[in-house]
């Protein structure tokens, strides 16, 4: 994708942490955010696919982004959420190490990727926002959960 | 008017008849070849009418030019002026087909096209043929007395069964071209019959005649005390009508009770009415609710039942906690309730999604006879508990294994009528298809009285295939060759026809029935013939299982395919070939360890000398699974795994339990399947 244009208007984003790292995804994405629960590993899947949590009666796989960008895997805190978000196959868990805050951003707040400003590979990248001194990474969320 | 809106509105409601009526001109087509009842062909002629009646509103041409045709020779049938034929009957059926193709052409949004001109000349010549225009049906306006308007079969069921009261009269008026005040001289007339009778129908409805949507005939029937001559007097003092006929049309019935001969319950929908005169005729209390409701709503249920199991188990955990507390023991009084409602509800609405298994049958008929035709045979087709009812879920996925089923017995089971001859049977070969309940079960056979299953054949494919060696060949019971014709690439036809006899089928009918937690098994006996068995759950929806444990993980095994559960001890689990092995009862069953198929949970389970077994197994094999232990059984909700899962053998689903945890449930044939490689 051109990093051109990521974004048109002010868009509301949903911001993230892993590690020490702050990641955003638009807010529109995003149908609800959940503590950390049981999850069933189903066999046989892939690596990034822990398993399925109990959604108030459906069952939601959880992805864990963490082994999808190559980070390694920690145990789970008070402040891990799990983020429900809309996928083409329905909805997806994401695992989170804290969900920071949501935030308005300008269009000139995102700038094109710098290359490895991040520790994501930049496939799953849309571009980067500066906001008071701190980068957020935005995330192309189909391809971040994508097999 | 006109919007787009209202008329896609209304292409819907024609599409929803058309569908109806065409199946039953098919259904009472095929009936009528064997049995050309007058009323058969009074049912055909209406199904006729009202397509017509309708594709005309909607300017659908063609579809109503085929239907005016079809009407024409079905009008002289019943006149008499022409005789059912396999011939007539066949082009009937092609006027079927093509109004079928019509139909699925408006629904696809192509509009009314097609080739029609080639059949309705078809359909004419028929009429030709029999000796009579096609234009001689229609009534003449001018003609001095003018028939009856047409009742709708309600009515005439309604006023058949008024009549076992009193006597029903017919009225017939024909108010004057220019008639300023139609309303008001109909009204006069009702007024006139309502005044110490009892107004029983009108046609058209009192509605239409209220807002004068009628031309300038309209009938009336009633029952009256008074004799004709007398109500022929105050009729005739109503102004504006040319012209006004009075008659008895139902003389009054002698009510007699009539012992239920029909013990066979095949047909209760077609009960004679005449035998039941006290039955009443209501509206009918039915509402068409769209399936995708039904379908939400079996989901909420869905929901219920997984917090039901949740709320009794807090409900136990905290009368444990607090035995004597009296708020404890109301909640625990309220759960209690709760399930049998919850229970009752699911019972409910499982059975409002339920069809006769009649809806997949009637499809049958038509093929059964084409067929036939096709192979120069004789066929016979005897459905059997078409009633039987099970859920839509079931009803939408088991069309296409019995149509292969079918296939297979007609077209490989059933001899030509010569062989047949040979054989000593009567020349008309027997399909029958017989469906029932048993326990929580739907089975249907597929029986025919043909030549039965070459079993040196299936032999000789099976050895050709590689499936076994010449020399185990040899040691196989009649039972094992049978049930290779379920794998693939076996065709028993000499010849490949074009029915069946591509070697794919019978293996993928197999699976596909497995898939649905059903069992498939056939009998056969040489020159006697074929039993197909189908045994099929009656809803996909929610299943019984048997929850066990691996790795500290609980799956859910289908009860279905639970043969049985015991405890060995380590020692008497032996090696053979490499294989883990346990002798049950004299028979050797490989074991299977469910921990190491599914290598996900907790690895710190300690082993234990005893060993837990669910003795798992389709048809005749059985596979015994070891577990870390039974956890009990339970009614589970099936839900499928993600596509972000993708296709995971040995995995048909998952389900939540009683806990809010997610379980996994086991696909059993999947694992079988892999077992046998």
């Amino acid at each position: 994708m051109s990093t051109a244009a990521v974004l048109k208007k002010e868009e509301q984003i949903v911001v993230f942490r892993l590690d020490a790292e702050s990641y955003g995804i638009d807010i529109f994405r995003v149908n609800e955010i959940i503590r950390m629960r049981d999850i069933t590993p189903v066999p046989q899947t892939e690596a990034h696919i822990r398993g399925l949590v109990n959604l108030r009666g459906k069952t939601i796989p959880v992805v864990d982004v963490r082994v999808r960008f190559g980070l390694a895997i920690t145990e789970a805190t008070e402040k891990t959420r799990i983020i429900v978000v809309e996928s083409t196959d329905g909805l997806v868990g994401i695992i989170v190490d804290e969900v920071a805050e949501v935030i308005t951003l300008e269009p000139e707040d995102i700038e094109d990727t710098p290359s490895l400003v991040s520790s994501v590979g930049t496939d799953f990248v849309t571009g980067v926002a500066k906001r008071s001194g701190r980068l957020i990474t935005m995330l192309e969320l189909d391809r971040a959960l994508a097999g | 008017m006109g919007a787009e809106l209202d008329m896609s509105q209304y292409l819907d409601l024609f599409l929803q008849e058309a569908e109806e009526q065409l199946e039953i001109l098919e259904q009472e087509t095929l009936r009528l070849e064997t049995d050309p009842t007058p009323e058969r062909l009074s049912a055909i002629f209406r199904a006729a009418h009202t397509l017509k009646g309708s594709s005309r509103a909607m300017g659908f041409s063609n579809f109503a030019g085929v239907t005016h045709e079809m009407e024409n020779i079905l009008d002289a049938l019943r006149a008499g002026q022409l005789q059912t034929t396999t011939d007539l009957a066949n082009v009937l059926l092609r006027g079927i087909d093509a109004l079928g193709s019509l139909k699925a052409s408006i629904a696809s949004g192509d509009g009314d096209v097609g080739e029609v001109q080639d059949l309705i000349k078809e359909l004419q010549a028929c009429l030709s043929g029999g000796g009579q225009s096609p234009t001689a049906t229609v009534a003449p306006a001018a003609s001095k007395e003018r028939a009856r308007l047409e009742l709708a079969p309600e009515t005439v069921e309604n006023l058949k069964i008024a009549a076992t009261d009193k006597a029903v009269l017919c009225a017939r008026f024909s108010l004057i071209q220019d008639c300023a005040m139609k309303f008001a001289r109909a009204f006069m007339a009702i007024s006139i019959v309502t005044d110490g009778g009892e107004l029983l129908a009108s046609i058209p409805a009192p509605e239409v005649l209220e807002e004068e949507a009628f031309d300038v005939d309209f009938d009336l029937y009633f029952h009256h005390p008074t004799s004709i001559e007398d109500l022929k007097k105050r009729f005739s003092q109503i102004s504006e009508v040319s012209k006004f006929e009075l008659e008895p049309y139902l003389a009054k019935v002698v009510t007699q009770e009539v012992a239920t001969e029909k013990a066979s319950n095949d047909h209760p929908v077609q009960a004679d009415n005449s035998a039941t005169p006290k039955k009443k005729m209501e509206a009918s209390q039915t509402v068409r609710v769209e399936v995708t409701r039904l379908d939400q709503l079996m989901n909420l249920v869905g929901e219920l039942v997984i917090d039901r199991t949740r709320i009794a188990e807090l409900g136990s955990i905290l009368s444990a906690k607090y035995d004597s507390d009296a708020n404890v023991e109301a909640l625990s009084e309220t759960v209690t309730h709760i399930s049998r409602i919850t229970a009752d509800l699911q019972d409910q609405l499982m059975k409002a999604r339920m069809l006769p298994i009649e809806t997949v049958f009637n499809r049958f008929p038509r093929m059964v006879r084409d067929l036939a035709q096709k192979m120069g045979k004789d066929v016979r087709l005897e459905v059997i508990g078409g009633e039987t009812e099970l859920d839509r879920s079931v009803i939408e996925v088991i069309g296409d294994p019995l149509i292969h089923i079918l296939r297979n017995s007609i077209d490989h089971g059933l001899e030509d009528p010569k062989g047949r001859e040979k054989a000593g049977k009567s020349k008309t070969g027997l399909v029958e298809l017989i469906a029932r309940h048993q326990d929580n079960h739907i089975v249907i056979e597929i029986r025919d009285d043909g030549k039965g299953l070459d079993l040196d054949r299936i032999k000789q494919k099976a050895i050709d295939a590689g499936l076994v060696t010449a020399e185990a060949a040899t040691r196989l019971t009649p039972k094992e060759v049978t049930n290779f014709i379920f794998e693939s690439g076996l065709s028993t036809a000499a010849t490949v026809s074009e029915v069946s006899g591509r070697g794919v089928g019978m293996d993928i009918v197999r699976s596909n029935i497995l898939k649905l937690g059903g069992l498939i098994d056939v009998e056969t006996t040489p020159g006697v013939g074929t039993v197909f068995t189908l045994r099929l759950p009656l809803t996909l929806a929610i299943i019984r299982g048997l929850l066990v444990r691996a790795k500290g993980m609980v799956y859910v095994l289908p009860l279905g395919s639970v043969v049985e559960t015991l405890r060995i001890d380590r020692s008497e689990v032996q090696t053979v070939r490499q294989r883990e092995v346990v002798v049950i009862r004299g028979t050797t069953t490989p074991l299977v360890h469910l921990k190491k198929i599914f290598d996900v949970g907790d690895e710190n389970i300690e082993e234990t000398d005893t060993l837990y077994v669910v003795v798992v197994g389709l048809a005749e094999q059985r596979v015994g699974l070891v577990v870390d232990g039974l956890v009990g059984e339970h009614e589970v909700v099936i839900k499928s795994l993600s596509r972000h899962c993708g296709e995971v053998s040995g995995i048909s689903g998952a389900t939540i339990l009683g806990n809010g945890k997610v379980a996994l449930i086991v696909d059993v044939n999947g694992l079988l399947i892999g077992e046998r490689k």
